[in-house]
């Protein structure tokens, strides 16, 4: 249906946008914490030492910016009986570490050079950047993580998860829905869903551990060759498949053997209760085209 | 898995509650407030004790007043008793932290826990002690759990399919299949269940399809595992695959009740 000038304007009326726009000073080392029931969550980063804060909300919605030395807290209460909803644009120190969490919203970072724990119930959480940690839960929705230089943390119950050309240390755990690591670098990866695809591509490092588990679905590896590593499959209806020539060293029934690539220094483990298990190598020209 | 890379000293998870009601000592707490630095899920740990501790202390005066059969473990502390909770529940291991209902024990006869007027705070009161105690449990097994502490016949499972040093939920007993489902598990998810349904009107229809979609899979994956080991009881990777599918529907339990609580 298309809205006449005049049908927009009554509507914009109707909805009666306000509109918060307020920069705060801020110490080095604060952290921003953002507390919301709806709406949207848009981080951004700059250079100065202050925290812009523009949210759109509407007339019977407040947004309180209150500031200690240590946190700067962004929060907003309703009208009884009104929605709590805000649309936030909040441009941060790229160091300031963020908190952000509530209720059914997406919620947006780009640029942070700082740990980021961000949770929510219903949306997308996209973040690019982060430093130290990154922590992100969420029960219905993508999760998505690129560029990080941190140790990552994703629990999600319903929602694809997806990592990209990231360094540090992966836990990522989901119920339903795919774990997708990309270009990834890592010595301790641990990858969990029940019913979604696992694809990990990246090196994998002498001494580290990587664990990798789905019930239904595919895992799939690409790693590069000259790997060194005790690989441990498992599976109890799936096929195994590996681009990588082994000896099996210990057969324990069908589906369940071990075998070692170089010295074997890093732990693989990659189990699928029915899914099959992909072992590929970065060049191998069978594989080259797949994905 | 964040055990290894920050190398914690391991009597830290036995200690968090203390930290929390602020009885350790000024170099204990400096210790401690180094390692937290270093250490995610022990900063975890302490935000959820912390939380349990800030919550019931704002309803102190409606429990008191509300239910006198309450006042006795308010006044038990408690983080001591979230914590006691956990402890309990790694008695033995794979254990999962006791149900809201194991709260009263030592308390007057009278269910404050059946009180009407007290269901909507003990709901929230439920899940942050059982998510605590999680937390906590979870801290309690990273911080003690990769070099094999605590997990006393680990090894005797162990071979080139399983090492022992594996950080991941194995049953611990050498002449069991599988874990197999306490009471206090049992009646943990039946708790959380409970609070699922009683709090579904406060969830939007697509979120409570998704939870219920993403739970009807691991059940279906816990079913499957029994059917499994059924089939082939000395098969440890289907054992340990059941263990960790139960853990995970009690976590996805606590994430769906976690959900609802946001809302009420």
């Amino acid at each position: 249906m298309l809205l006449t000038p005049a049908v927009a304007m009554a509507a914009l009326v109707t909805l009666q946008i306000a509109h918060t726009d307020t920069t705060v000073v801020v110490r080095a080392g604060a952290r921003l914490a953002v507390d919301l029931r709806g709406g949207s969550i848009d981080v951004r980063t700059w250079d100065r030492g202050a925290v812009r804060v523009v949210a759109a909300h509407s007339e019977q919605v407040a947004v309180h910016v209150e500031s200690t030395a240590a946190v700067l807290s962004v929060r907003s209460a309703a009208a009884r009986g009104r929605n709590n909803i805000v649309d936030y644009q909040i441009t941060v120190p790229r160091a300031m570490s963020l908190t952000l969490g509530g209720g059914d919203i997406d919620i947006t970072v780009a640029g942070s050079e700082a740990e980021i724990a961000a949770n929510n119930r219903e949306g997308k959480i996209s973040v690019n950047g982060g430093r130290g940690v990154v922590s992100l839960r969420s029960t219905h929705g993508e999760v998505a993580v690129a560029n990080a230089r941190a140790r990552i943390e994703v629990h999600a119950l319903n929602g694809d998860i997806a990592i990209t050309d990231a360094i540090g240390d992966i836990e990522a755990e989901n119920a339903d829905g795919s774990i997708t690591l990309t270009r990834v670098d890592a010595a301790r990866v641990s990858a969990t869903t029940v019913d979604g695809e696992i694809y990990y591509e990246g090196p994998i490092r002498d001494g580290g551990r990587y664990s990798f588990t789905t019930h239904d679905n595919e895992v799939r590896l690409v790693i590069p060759g000259g790997v060194n590593a005790t690989v441990t499959v498992a599976t109890v209806t799936g096929e195994f498949h590996s681009d990588f020539p082994y000896e099996v060293r210990e057969q324990r029934g069908r589906g369940r053997f071990s075998f070692v690539l170089g010295n074997g220094s890093a732990l693989l483990e990659l189990e699928s209760f029915e899914g099959d298990i992909k072992l590929g190598r970065r060049d191998a020209p069978s594989r080259r085209e797949e994905r | 898995m964040t055990g290894a890379m920050n190398e914690p000293r391991d009597e830290w998870a036995d200690r968090l509650s203390e930290y929390v009601d602020g009885e350790l000592t000024a170099a204990e707490t400096a210790l401690l407030e180094a390692h937290l630095a270093t250490c995610a899920r022990c900063r975890e740990a302490v935000g959820e004790l912390r939380a349990v501790v800030r919550w019931l202390s704002e309803h102190a005066a409606d429990v008191g007043h509300a239910g006198s059969g309450a006042t006795a473990p308010l006044a038990e502390g408690w983080t001591r008793l979230a914590a006691r909770i956990a402890a309990d529940g790694t008695a033995r291991p794979g254990a999962p932290p006791v149900p809201i209902a194991s709260m009263t024990r030592g308390a007057p006869r009278r269910s404050w826990t059946r009180d009407p007027a007290l269901r909507p705070w003990l709901a929230a009161a439920a899940a942050l002690v059982l998510a605590a105690g999680s937390v906590w449990l979870a801290a309690r097994d990273h911080l003690a759990g990769e070099r094999g502490a605590g997990r006393p016949v680990a090894s005797a499972r162990s071979s080139p399919t399983r090492p022992a040093s594996r950080p991941r939920e194995t049953s611990a007993d050498a002449s069991v299949a599988a874990w197999v489902p306490t009471a206090q598990y049992l009646a943990a998810v039946g708790d959380l269940e409970r609070m699922l349904r009683d709090g579904r009107d406060h969830l939007r229809p697509e979120t409570i399809r998704a939870i219920e979609q993403s739970l009807a899979n691991i059940d279906r994956a816990i079913a499957e595992s029994e059917q499994a080991l059924g089939a082939d009881p000395a098969n440890d990777f289907v054992a340990d695959y059941l263990d960790a599918a139960r853990r995970r529907k009690l976590r996805a339990l606590r994430r769906a009740t976690a959900a609802v609580n946001a809302q009420t």
